[in-house]
């Protein structure tokens, strides 16, 4: 069953005339994962906050998108944030500004508990410490008393993705989750979206590195300029692209860890 | 070439009154040497220290203990006698370059600037032939910053850095925040310019791929401390528990 | 695209910079352009009705209201700006030093524009006037002294926050000279801030010299000003509410044409704005 179909989903500047997305159409089934590759400026995260109805009102979306039987281009705001608040969640790049600076990380997440789930705030303490709990945080306590400038930009996000988890949504769409952090935190978070998966929830996952996302999604699209290059299954347009542009881009992440690999068989060789 | 002995750099704790002396110690105890020529890899997860060293090499701050020594003079004097010849490239490519420029203003600046004095037409020339250099269309020249993308962006970063033929040049996460397939052809392009110009690169990265894929020696950084020193060809024989957690950290891909 | 371009595609802006412009040009061609002598009093046709000859009528002591209003801008329009040339001068080079030069010259400029900032300026300025004794220099002057501090403290921000920006690193780091620093990276971009910011302000300087007229502190009768001129009208309120009407209107167009460019200045000079507002792409 799809969750969320898009048909011709485009994006133009109504001020200028300009296209920013053009027809672009995917879907994600139940318990999958889309993975979306392009370089930074392609329109990826555009189309997500369009199907969320996140854009200034100077873009105009046109197109259809369904979730369930919702048709969310036409929806109401209304509408629209009572699904952002219960059944997608949204993962940003830079979880540093995406929690307030000025209270602790536990009153933030007990709040966002207690307003989305309708929890009491002791029901919410105890959720949030089995949250981090299962986030493989190794002081929960710790964490929650401390403010977000204190934590580190790693730390912050498997706490976002923690908390997206607890909040039962039925799709989660990760914007570049991992840009901007360092390989170990990287790896770290990729860890718990890899857990996400097994435990069976739909993600949208949205990366320039093709590393990444052929470490989670199914299915992939493949995006420059605004338009869809290539649509299909991960490991298809991984080993064997259509597209001379897939091919570029997969050819580039190869070429980036060539040395690396080699050096390290080479090791293991000698080591033998 | 470049000498770090034994270097302490510590700052003032925030959210301390003024009155405790209570220091976070980011450095300490660096000491390490790079030949002339060589490349060398600095490598650390974030908080480890990597940037602060970079600016003390640079001689933007000033370490509280140790000396830092470039051709056997202090970093300050070699700075002021041997203008040009050491330069650096950001990771922020979009505060690198000073919005109100040109991109020909910008790569033009260091020329300009620099002790022998060009014509116009000759320091246009230059600016051309380092475009050319960094594969960059001379239809940039007139743009401002803003209306270029990242790699394009930091390409003119490079073509600055390297405009007035520097010995030395340090890279502070010239390429994290790029995209992967900008990365690559970056890093394709910097190995070029290390060989056509014999240049000596810092390159400081958090990604063991990119530093082994153009550096010959490694430095691995964890917690202001040097934990281990390796050359590259040996990378999989790391002994640290540290550097093991890194190496196991890279996605493969092939 | 430089700013002189981007600002000739907004509306408001060319149109606050006409009027601007015009009402500049209007003062300094005063005496060609006023059909009377502002000082000459002619009592026989006091309060008269709007005419040909009297496009806006007369005052209490008969007085051509158009004239005066003429003549007005000379002093009004044009000691606000001067004022804030002076304003901004002292503010730039103070602050540039205090950031730029850290240590003893700057924590002393520091100092002495907290204390300067530590009274209200609406009494400072009483508190100079008062000293001096009313008249046009000192009126400057005591404007000049209340905003110079706050100006001192806000470049020396700015300079703080671009200081640490990576072209300005670079710059330190390929060997440029202090000055250079200074005069082509720190400058440029500080300057945007703070025309903006003085356009801005230009509205407020205007207001309280005309305050000060009208407070009698100010501008000294017959000397035609456009506080002075409120300050006789708000003498005679009950019978001619009217006469007051001229010269609010007018303080009322300055201050807002300053403050619309000052807007639409600032848009302009963001080399990043685009001509999509409020969205980034």
């Amino acid at each position: 069953m799809n969750l969320i179909e898009a048909y011709n989903l485009s994006i133009s500047n109504s001020l200028t005339g300009e296209l920013i997305v053009e027809n672009l159409s995917f879907h994600i089934k139940r318990h999958t994962c889309l993975g979306i590759v392009g370089e930074s400026g392609s329109g990826k995260s555009m189309s997500m906050k369009a199907i969320l109805g996140l854009l200034p009102s100077s873009l105009k979306t046109t197109g259809c998108v369904r979730f369930g039987d919702i048709e969310m281009i036409a929806a109401k705001q209304e509408t629209l944030r009572k699904i952002r608040s219960k059944h997608i969640c949204l993962i940003l790049q830079d979880a540093m500004t995406a929690f307030d600076p000025l209270s602790t990380m536990g009153e933030q997440i007990i709040e966002t508990f207690c307003e989305n789930m309708n929890y009491t705030s002791c029901e919410a303490k105890k959720v949030t410490l089995e949250v981090l709990n299962k986030m493989m945080i190794h002081d929960p306590l710790l964490i929650m008393q401390s403010y977000p400038h204190q934590l580190s930009g790693g730390m912050l996000q498997r706490c976002m993705i923690g908390l997206a988890m607890a909040l039962k949504p039925e799709i989660i769409i990760a914007d570049e989750p991992t840009t901007g952090l360092d390989s170990i935190n990287q790896r770290n978070v990729l860890a718990e979206f890899k857990r996400l998966r097994e435990e069976g929830m739909t993600l949208i996952f949205i990366s320039h590195d093709l590393g990444v996302v052929r470490y989670l999604a199914d299915d992939v699209l493949v995006m420059r300029h605004g338009q869809c290059i290539e649509y299909g299954e991960a490991a298809k347009v991984f080993t064997n692209p259509d597209q001379p542009y897939s091919k570029y881009l997969v050819d580039t992440r190869k070429s980036l860890t060539k040395v690396f690999g080699e050096l390290i068989n080479k090791g293991a060789a000698t080591s033998c | 070439m470049l000498k770090v002995e034994s270097v302490y750099k510590s700052y003032k704790k925030q959210n301390c009154s003024i009155f405790s002396s209570k220091k976070q110690e980011i450095l300490h105890d660096i000491s390490f040497q790079l030949q002339c020529g060589e490349c060398l890899g600095l490598i650390g997860e974030s908080g480890s220290g990597k940037s602060t060293l970079s600016r003390l090499i640079l001689n933007l701050e000033r370490p509280d203990f140790g000396k830092i020594t470039m051709e056997g003079q202090p970093i300050q004097n070699w700075l002021e006698s041997h203008r040009g010849e050491m330069s650096v490239v950001f990771q922020d490519y979009t505060t690198s370059i000073n919005p109100f420029f040109t991109i020909e203003e910008s790569v033009a600046e260091p020329i300009r600037r620099s002790k022998c004095k060009y014509d116009k037409q000759v320091v246009a020339a230059m600016v051309l032939h380092l475009l050319e250099k960094v594969q960059l269309s001379s239809r940039l020249l007139m743009r401002h910053p803003h209306e270029l993308s990242g790699g394009q962006l930091q390409r003119v970063c490079i073509a600055r850095a390297i405009a007035t033929q520097p010995r030395f040049v340090v890279f502070d996460e010239a390429l994290s925040s790029l995209d992967v397939s900008a990365q690559t052809q970056t890093l394709l392009l910097l190995k070029q310019l290390k060989q056509e110009m014999n240049m000596s690169y810092l390159f400081i990265a958090h990604d063991l791929p990119t530093i082994t894929s153009l550096c010959n020696k490694l430095l691995f950084l964890s917690k202001g401390k040097i934990v281990e020193k390796i050359e590259v060809q040996k990378i999989s024989q790391v002994q640290t528990p540290y550097a093991k957690k890194l190496l196991a950290s890279v996605l493969p891909f092939d | 695209m430089n700013v002189w371009q981007k600002l000739k595609k907004d509306k408001m802006a060319l149109l606050s910079l006409g009027i601007i412009v015009s009402i500049v040009f209007i003062g300094i061609f005063a005496p060609f352009l006023a059909p009377h002598d502002p000082l000459a009093a002619n009592i026989k046709i006091k309060f008269a009705k709007v005419s040909l000859s009297y496009p806006f009528g007369t005052d209490q002591l008969g007085r051509c209201i158009l004239s005066r209003l003429i003549y007005g801008i000379q002093t009004t329009v044009f000691l606000s700006i001067v004022t804030m040339l002076l304003t901004i001068t002292i503010g730039v080079l103070l602050g540039l030093m205090a950031g730029y030069l850290r240590g003893i010259v700057g924590e002393g400029i520091l100092r002495l524009c907290d204390v300067l900032l530590s009274f209200p300026s609406e009494i400072m300025i009483l508190a100079i006037v008062g000293m001096l004794g009313p008249g046009i220099g000192n009126v400057v002057m005591a404007n000049v002294a209340s905003k110079w501090a706050w100006y001192t403290r806000m470049i020396r921000s700015l300079v703080l926050e671009y200081s640490d920006e990576n072209y300005i690193r670079f710059a330190k780091v390929a060997g440029y000279s202090k000055r250079y620093i200074l005069c082509k990276h720190l400058f440029p971009t500080i300057l945007g801030k703070v025309l903006v910011l003085a356009t801005l302000d230009t509205g407020w300087v205007i207001l309280n010299i005309s305050a000060l007229s009208f407070l009698g502190l100010g501008v000294q009768a017959p000397t035609p000003e456009w506080g002075m001129m409120l300050n006789e009208a708000k003498n005679i309120m009950t019978i001619r509410p009217s006469l007051m009407l001229a010269p609010g209107l007018a303080i009322l167009i300055v201050v807002a044409a300053c403050n619309f460019l000052g807007d639409s200045l600032r848009d302009a000079l963001d080399p990043k704005h685009n001509q999509i507002k409020g969205m980034k792409l």
